[in-house]
């Protein structure tokens, strides 16, 4: 194996120490995770994850407030992001003239090159005072009654405003997966329908929505993995209290909220930091999960050719 | 269509299937409802990059100059006079370190990828990749503290330093370079590498003069998406660098920490202080300039790669 004559041999080893070294980094980030969540894991157990009292000082630690808000705040921004996106997908593949596509394309890859630290800016100077004077009081006066729709405190901040900012923050992903997954639909079975005298709703209902749906769920899926980890903007507009959200305007607190907002102080007592950890754990966890099943929905679709929207900052 | 409708039902010339006047209305009129709804879907989801950029402008306008960007923040809160030379120096910094980190390991890893790989490593070391990039950064941001930052127990001991932030962003990095240089280098024709191989050339002489000139562009492609995500990125530098209002004296420990446009955005909205919301709005225009800039050359690499290759 170390025969000189073939060069190659020093070449891949050279090549293998970097492949090791990228493998080493994905192991650190899990050990690392593992390691320091193992004193409170094997302390709280499986209540961890519904006691709701989250406590420094008593070392009583219980996650559910953050997972309901995390919960919370995905759903929802999935639940706005999911039609737009599809329309965008829909009218950048089918609808939109060829010469205006690029650079309607192009539009979309900008949002998602913004930043998420201006995303929050901009939620806090523009979404939050519009929320806390047009839309809450419209609520407030109409649709009191209704307890998930309930305005509590009318100060803009809150799960609705983190959802909304949140849903512009993966739009992008969601909406360029729809595009290339429709992309992908051969162009003779579109040809077909439309021959057959289909409108182009008729061939994106009845033949691409069909063929290119697993993509689309693939994008769905790796969107909601974005949702979950997103921090910054999260911490700027949802309020951070830790309190189970009742109502769609209430404030609330998420993992990576929390995270950001105290990691830095519990790393001073060990229990504490290591309860922290253990909710870096649960976001770990479900990224990894969410990303498998993910991508391998995507390679089988789309050919896991990538796609630039999905590297957004963070 | 038209055609097909205008032959009369009762023409014996030809059999002729029948057509519903009301049924194709019907469908045309579905038909431009979608069409409205797409329109409106692209609008709205258009509408913040607009929108983002405008309020932007509008609001830090009056700072857009140069000594706003050549100064260091001063009065009281820190900020309230004075620019942001710390958060761009802090940012060089940063983006130095991370690709002195990850630009080896990614092209390396992506290059085994495609010269040495078997099928299996490679469905693997991919999966690894794409993995990593969907881990949240604030997971990142952690993992960052106990290797470089924190100073009990395990870890290099490097502080809250430009080190410490600059390296975890490397992590970050890494996987991006890596998958984008495999993707360029499979994307080479495969006669390419052949044809060197054929001749005699060692893998090694065939990436030098013919592999690392067809995947240039990918390659660069790949470190531009990379630097474009990390100059965005806040959650990692909270525990690892956090920021400095100064200059750094050094990379590592006291005094090694240093500013970083997020960072200093994020910074000042949490302050009650309105002329700090518009300096954040300020830089929020300056970090937005940087990384369309970025994006800008980004496109005319891959529209020259196309063009020339």
């Amino acid at each position: 194996m170390f025969n000189l004559k073939y060069k190659d041999d020093l070449y891949k080893i050279i090549l293998s120490v970097f492949v090791l070294s990228v493998i080493s980094v994905f192991l650190i980030a899990v050990t690392v995770i593992l390691f320091y969540s193992y004193p409170a894991i094997i302390r709280y157990g499986f209540p961890f994850l519904w006691v709701k009292e989250w406590n420094p000082p008593k070392e009583v630690f219980g996650a559910l407030t953050f997972l309901a808000g995390t919960f919370m705040v995905t759903f929802l921004a999935l639940l706005f992001a999911i039609p737009f996106s599809f329309g965008i997908g829909i009218f950048l593949q089918e609808y939109c003239p060829l010469f205006l596509r690029g650079i309607f394309t192009v539009i979309i890859e900008m949002l998602a090159g913004i930043p998420s630290v201006v995303f929050g800016v901009w939620g806090v100077l523009t979404i939050v005072p519009w929320l806390r004077e047009s839309v809450e009081p419209f609520f407030d006066r109409h649709f009191s009654s209704i307890p998930f729709l309930k305005v509590e405190e009318n100060i803009g901040y809150g799960i609705l405003a983190a959802s909304i900012v949140v849903a512009f923050m993966i739009l992008p992903i969601i909406s360029s997966i729809t595009k290339d997954s429709l992309a992908s639909v051969p162009k003779i079975a579109k040809d077909g329908a439309l021959a057959m005298g289909a409108t182009k709703l008729d061939v994106i209902k009845d033949v691409s929505l069909p063929y290119a749906l697993n993509g689309i769920y693939g994008g769905i899926i790796l969107g909601f993995g974005r949702a979950v980890g997103e921090t910054i903007a999260v911490v700027l507009l949802i309020g951070n209290q830790a309190i189970v959200p009742k109502s769609l305007f209430s404030v609330g607190y998420t993992i990576s909220a929390v995270l950001a907002n105290t990691f830095t102080f519990a790393v001073i007592s060990p229990i504490y930091a290591s309860a922290e950890v253990e909710l870096a754990l649960i976001l770990l966890a479900v990224s990894l999960i969410i990303n498998i099943v993910g991508r391998n929905i995507l390679n089988k679709v789309i050919g896991g050719r990538f796609n630039r929207s999905q590297f957004g900052g963070g | 269509m038209a055609e097909l409708a205008n032959i009369k039902k009762d023409d014996d010339s030809m059999p002729i299937f029948p057509i519903n006047r009301g049924y194709i209305k019907r469908k045309k009129f579905y038909n431009g409802i979608a069409v409205f709804f797409a329109v409106m879907a692209f609008i709205i989801g258009a509408f913040p990059v607009f929108h983002i950029i405008y309020k932007a402008v509008a609001l830090g306008h009056k700072y857009l100059n140069w000594r706003f960007i050549s100064t260091l923040p001063t009065g009281f809160p820190i900020g309230a006079q004075g620019g942001i030379l710390n958060a761009i120096i802090g940012d060089v910094y940063l983006i130095v370190i991370a690709s002195i980190f990850a630009i080896p390991l990614g092209i390396g890893s992506g290059l085994y990828l495609s010269l040495f790989g078997k099928k299996r490593t490679n469905t693997f070391l991919r999966l690894l990749n794409e993995l990593m990039i969907g881990i949240p950064s604030v997971v990142w941001g952690i993992v960052g503290f106990y290797v470089f930052s924190t100073n009990a127990g395990l870890g290099f001991h490097f502080g809250f330093s430009a080190l410490a932030g600059g390296l975890t962003l490397g992590f970050i990095m890494t996987p991006i370079i890596a998958l984008l240089t495999e993707q360029a280098v499979n994307q080479i024709p495969a006669g390419y590498i052949e044809g060197a191989l054929a001749m005699g050339a060692t893998k090694w002489q065939a990436t030098k003069s013919v592999i690392m000139k067809a995947a240039l562009g990918g390659i660069f492609t790949g470190i531009l998406l990379g630097i474009m995500n990390i100059i965005g990125q806040t959650a990692p530098l909270l525990f690892t660098n956090y920021y400095n209002t100064g200059l750094p004296t050094g990379i590592t420990g006291p005094g090694g920490a240093v500013g970083d446009l997020a960072m200093l955005i994020f910074i000042y909205i949490h302050e009650p202080s309105r002329i700090l919301h518009i300096k954040a709005e300020a830089a929020s225009v300056v970090l937005l300039f940087f990384i369309f800039a970025v994006d800008l050359g980004l496109r005319l690499i891959n529209y020259l790669t196309r063009k020339f290759l």
